[in-house]
């Protein structure tokens, strides 16, 4: 590819969301090119940022209002299924076999499917921990395990106990251990997110 | 001509694909100019088993790398990535306390077990990376990715004051002196005393929450800090702190823009014990105060009544780092409390291996 491929695909290959083929494509061409490079790693930050956003809440936020909107709208919703229910029951019923809708409904269950399925070959990050998520440090036989809202994430060295750890306010840990072999010290960092 | 290109690419990845039978998960990437190079990656025993809806990846490397610096090394930090925006999902490894000159090679161990998701990756499973390398002249080489540039120089600046007091009690007290220190070291270590400690994040539960107390911190002033605590409170209900909030003020010369406050809670036995840190951002030019706040919350194993703070780490905003000097462990309570530097731990340990004159050997030559 020696053309620039188009903002749109730079952001879709930055997010994981274009067809293989394509992805290959851009990837081959951005190893070369600093410019494109530059930009699906501008494209990633601010997709992590937004990861990150995704759990706030806006500050001032009326719980009230926002209540009021949820029950109108849900009052809506039940009124207008009313109606529907009221226009049907008022129809003839007719026994003459409707293909049309059906084919429409296959039709759209397999676009679904095939959607579906190129979905899941995307490689998805894991949502962010929930908010309130724990982070709890064990001292294991097996290492020091660290749990993210009470699923172990992550096991620090193979077979020993550390000598010491502390976790963080923000969220991380830290462990040293001592190597049984070498008798060197190697210290574990992990980030909350 | 589109089509044309698409459908090499397309050959390309399944060739690869073919040829490399998904046989490489692991990768180590080192920057072009890189300080030190990949002699040799031994990844025997990793694996990645499918879990659930998840990959349980375990991660064994032994990587010898090889300084092909003029200068010697100090310190050495690799990023370890499995999924960069999940919780766990990526973490640092740190040799501290190397001594390693041009030319030379060592040995890095990784030992990881970590989850990520099950979908078929675009890279490898999990990438080593370099993050940081320290030289003995402080000057540091590296992308810092995970901030460790740092905690590296503080354990190095542990590790140099570490040894020149073992260095200080050879003179002054012989070589008895300095067993008793060493044996003191290795007792606290097979203790393995380790406070249990949840961090929770995030909002409040609006219901069944403890309204709590306000209490008053108690605050360790080190004379030679350069930043000052002033005065400090926490909410606490049971076994549980939030809200931290701490003045303090800046009494040196040199603007601070990153503060590590330490924290100490008493133990069933009433004895202090590590309890955290409180790491803040933030700009305090010389003369002015300012508050450290965090919103999160820690549990800790049984009810506190009270919470001390002292500042463990400073940096300043020209880089340099101050860490607690020597005089800090002349304090009964904080020597019990505090626990030994990686460099303390790797001489006590050498010492287990192969005597006191070894560690002697150390202590003279690193002076």
């Amino acid at each position: 590819m020696k053309r620039h491929p188009e903002a749109g695909r730079i952001a879709l290959y930055a997010g994981g969301e274009l067809p293989l083929p394509e992805r290959l494509a851009i990837a081959l061409h951005v190893r070369r090119c600093g410019r494109c490079r530059k930009e699906v790693e501008r494209v990633r930050q601010l997709r992590q940022a937004l990861w990150e956003d995704k759990h706030r809440l806006p500050d001032g936020l009326d719980w009230a209002a926002l209540e009021a909107e949820m029950k109108a709208n849900i009052r809506l919703g039940i009124m207008a299924g009313a109606l529907v229910r009221r226009k049907d029951a008022s129809r003839p019923e007719s026994w003459i076999p409707q293909w049309k809708p059906a084919a429409v409904v296959a039709a759209t269950l397999a676009v679904v499917l095939v959607a579906g399925r190129a979905l899941e070959r995307t490689p998805r990050p894991a949502p962010p921990a929930p908010a309130g998520a724990g982070i709890v440090l064990r001292s294991t036989p097996e290492g020091l395990a660290v749990d993210w809202g009470g699923n172990e994430s992550v096991v620090f060295g193979a077979g020993s106990a550390p000598v010491a750890a502390a976790v963080s306010w923000d969220g991380g840990a830290r462990a040293p251990f001592l190597d049984e072999d070498t008798g060197q010290v190697t210290i574990y960092n992990v980030a909350a997110q | 001509m589109w089509r044309r290109s698409n459908s090499i690419v397309w050959l390309a990845w399944l060739a690869a694909a073919a040829a490399s039978g998904q046989s490489a998960p692991f990768r180590v990437d080192l920057p072009a100019g890189s300080p030190v190079t990949l002699v040799q990656a031994d990844w025997d025993g990793s694996s990645a088993v499918p879990r659930g809806g998840a990959l349980l990846v375990e991660l064994h490397a032994n990587l010898t790398l090889r300084n092909v610096s003029p200068r010697r090394i100090r310190g050495l930090s690799l990023r370890v990535v499995a999924q960069e925006v999940a919780p766990g999902g990526r973490g640092s490894v740190t040799r501290p306390g190397l001594d390693v000159a041009p030319g030379e090679s060592f040995p890095v161990r990784v030992d990881l077990r970590l989850m990520r998701p099950l979908a078929p990756p675009s890279g490898a499973l999990v990438e080593v990376a370099l993050d940081g390398v320290l030289f003995d002249d402080l000057t540091f080489y590296g992308p810092n990715r995970m901030n460790v540039r740092r905690s590296m120089l503080a354990w190095e600046l542990e590790a140099r004051r570490d040894r020149q007091v073992l260095a200080s009690l050879l003179d002054s007290g012989g070589e008895e002196a300095l067993r008793a220190r060493l044996l003191e070291v290795l007792a606290r270590s097979s203790a393995n005393e380790m406070m249990p400690v949840q961090v929770l994040r995030g909002a409040l539960p609006a219901t069944n929450v403890e309204p709590g107390r306000a209490v008053e911190l108690a605050l360790l002033r080190l004379p030679e800090a350069p930043v000052e605590l002033l005065s400090g409170e926490a909410i606490v209900a049971g076994a549980e702190a939030r809200a931290p909030k701490v003045e303090i003020f800046n009494r040196g010369r040199t603007p601070v823009r990153f503060v590590e406050l330490g924290w100490l809670a008493p133990d069933a036995k009433g004895r202090l014990q590590p309890a955290g840190s409180l790491p803040a951002e933030i700009h305090l030019p010389p003369g002015e105060r300012s508050v450290v706040r965090n919103e999160a919350r820690v549990r800790f194993a049984r009810p506190v009544e009270a919470l001390t703070v002292y500042p463990a780490l400073v940096e300043f905003e020209n880089g340099q780092v101050w860490v607690p000097p020597a005089s800090i462990w002349r304090q009964p309570e904080l020597r019990q409390a505090l626990p030994p530097s990686g460099e303390l731990l790797r001489l006590a340990e050498l010492y287990r291996r192969k005597g006191l004159d070894a560690v002697v050997q150390q202590v003279r030559s690193m002076r």
